[in-house]
């Protein structure tokens, strides 16, 4: 294999994990930059809602659908419900979350970033005596972890409704049966585990947002190369965690 | 003071400063001119402890820039206010809150003496009534006056001005370059402008230095800059016109 590729390789591997270590490094300053977590929780979870909710609700609607349709004639009527719950949980919930957000956050994460980079706004930053790592990544990491987790559970219940209104209007289930479906075969594991891909798609989105926007070169054009480059990166990394989670988890 | 000795840096085998000295007296303003690219930005960064040099040493108020901790590299930064180029400021926040950003983030201070200082400031360059603006709201020269406030926030010793008249048309260059002067004259602040614009720094320096080809080739005043035989020094300065 080309030596060059392999450097660069792992150089940019390196490069995330120096990165990454030293936004752990300034995570004793939480108390301080309390403020500026709540802007990006507020930026970054509740900017995002409307759109999980709309994509969680059809969701939801999609696979109570197809459930009910390929196995429909094969399983009991409670088991609709069973199978809409153990979908969204385990698997489509958190995917789905991770991924708009990613697709979202990501990019303007990037962006925003990047911009100050190249507009001398995060030397300005370091000339007021001000780290740029504990003011800008930092509760962007920090808000990652919190909001991915929090917009899965808000997502998985909007599913739980779509799927239901799907389930009592198109094969008249009565709304008590599906209900009670969602509690068929529960483990808790289950919904642990898809917290678990939550925390990391959080992780995963906020660190590639970030390091792509503090490594971005050059002007306008860097910007925009450096926002698809963490979408992409994001996206590519959480269907690794989603697989390596599921492998490991369940 | 600040004493530069000796300072090289090269970025991708382009060598930019190669053995640059320079030194800032206090109270003093110096004028750093030189060509486009010729790395008086570089030397800047160098100066405020963006860059580490290749070689050479930088030293402000006796303190050796590049052997310094973070944390003591934080503490030298309150000393000096810098006005970027392009102003830098951050467009998230409001105008008020880019002066008094250096102030919140380092200073345990309460949030009414804050307001204080940042109508202080404002005041000091003209600019009453924006606090509440957003940064997208304000002209060139505005941004301007709001980036030299900003870096007077924390009162320090030094103010270092980067192309503080590129961009601007000729009555607003103006106004920054009396602002400049008014300046120095009202806090006795000692500056570094690093300038292509021969009109501002004949109008705000005390001494002007030219860089070129890496090194500083002439140091003196502005009269003996205009009186010098040197002929790079002549052709930048007729190039650059009169005041």
């Amino acid at each position: 294999m080309n030596k060059g590729f392999i450097e660069s390789v792992f150089g940019y591997i390196g490069g995330v994990c120096l990165f990454l270590w030293t936004i752990i490094t300034k995570l004793y300053q939480v108390p301080r930059s309390f403020k500026l977590i709540v802007n990006q929780i507020v930026s970054m979870g509740i900017g995002s809602l409307p759109i999980v909710v709309v994509v969680s609700l059809f969701m939801g609607m999609v696979t109570a659908y197809q459930a009910a349709l390929q196995v429909g004639g094969y399983m009991p009527e409670s088991y609709l419900g069973m199978a809409v719950a153990k979908a969204l949980m385990i698997e489509l919930g958190p995917l789905l979350t991770g991924l708009i957000v990613a697709g979202r956050v990501s990019s303007s994460l990037a962006a925003e970033i990047g911009t100050m980079k190249v507009t001398e706004q995060i030397d300005a930053l370091e000339s007021l005596a001000v780290d740029p790592i504990r003011y800008l990544a930092m509760p962007r990491f920090v808000s990652g972890l919190i909001s991915l987790p929090i917009l899965t559970v808000i997502s998985e219940l909007v599913g739980f409704f779509g799927g239901g209104l799907c389930a009592v209007l198109l094969f008249d289930i009565r709304p008590i049966v599906y209900i009670e479906g969602l509690r068929v075969n529960y483990f808790p594991h289950e919904l642990w585990g898809g917290l678990l891909k939550a925390l990391c798609f959080g992780f995963v989105i906020a660190l590639m947002g970030t390091y792509y926007g503090f490594t971005t070169k050059g002007g306008a054009e860097g910007v925009g190369k450096a926002a698809t480059k963490a979408v992409v990166s994001a996206s590519i990394l959480i269907l690794f965690f989603d697989f390596l989670i599921a492998w490991i988890v369940f | 003071m600040i004493e530069i000795e000796n300072l090289y840096k090269s970025f991708n085998g382009n060598d930019v400063l190669k053995g640059l000295s320079l030194k800032v007296k206090e109270g003093e303003t110096t004028a750093v001119i030189g060509r486009s690219g010729c790395g008086k930005s570089v030397l800047l960064k160098h100066i405020i402890g963006l860059l580490r040099p290749d070689k050479g040493d930088v030293w402000v108020d006796g303190q050796n820039v590049k052997k310094l901790k973070r944390n003591e590299l934080y503490k030298l930064r309150l000393k000096m206010g810098v006005v970027f180029q392009s102003s830098a400021l951050l467009d998230s926040l409001s105008v008020g809150e880019n002066v008094a950003l250096g102030l919140t983030e380092n200073i345990r201070i309460s949030r009414a003496r804050v307001r204080e200082i940042v109508l202080e400031k404002l005041s000091l360059v003209e600019l009453e009534g924006v606090e509440h603006k957003r940064i997208s709201e304000l002209s060139g020269g505005m941004k301007k006056r709001v980036a030299v406030a900003r870096a007077l926030a924390v009162n320090p010793s030094y103010i270092l001005y980067d192309e503080p008249t590129t961009a601007l048309d000729p009555i607003t260059a103006r106004t920054i370059n009396e602002l400049m002067l008014s300046l120095k004259k009202k806090i006795r602040i000692t500056g570094i402008v690093v300038t292509h614009d021969m009109e501002s720094a004949f109008y705000v320096a005390d001494r002007i230095a030219m860089l070129h080809d890496g090194k500083i080739i002439f140091d003196g005043t502005p009269m003996e800059v205009q009186t010098t035989s040197d002929p790079i020094v002549q052709r930048f300065v007729k190039g650059g016109g009169k005041y």
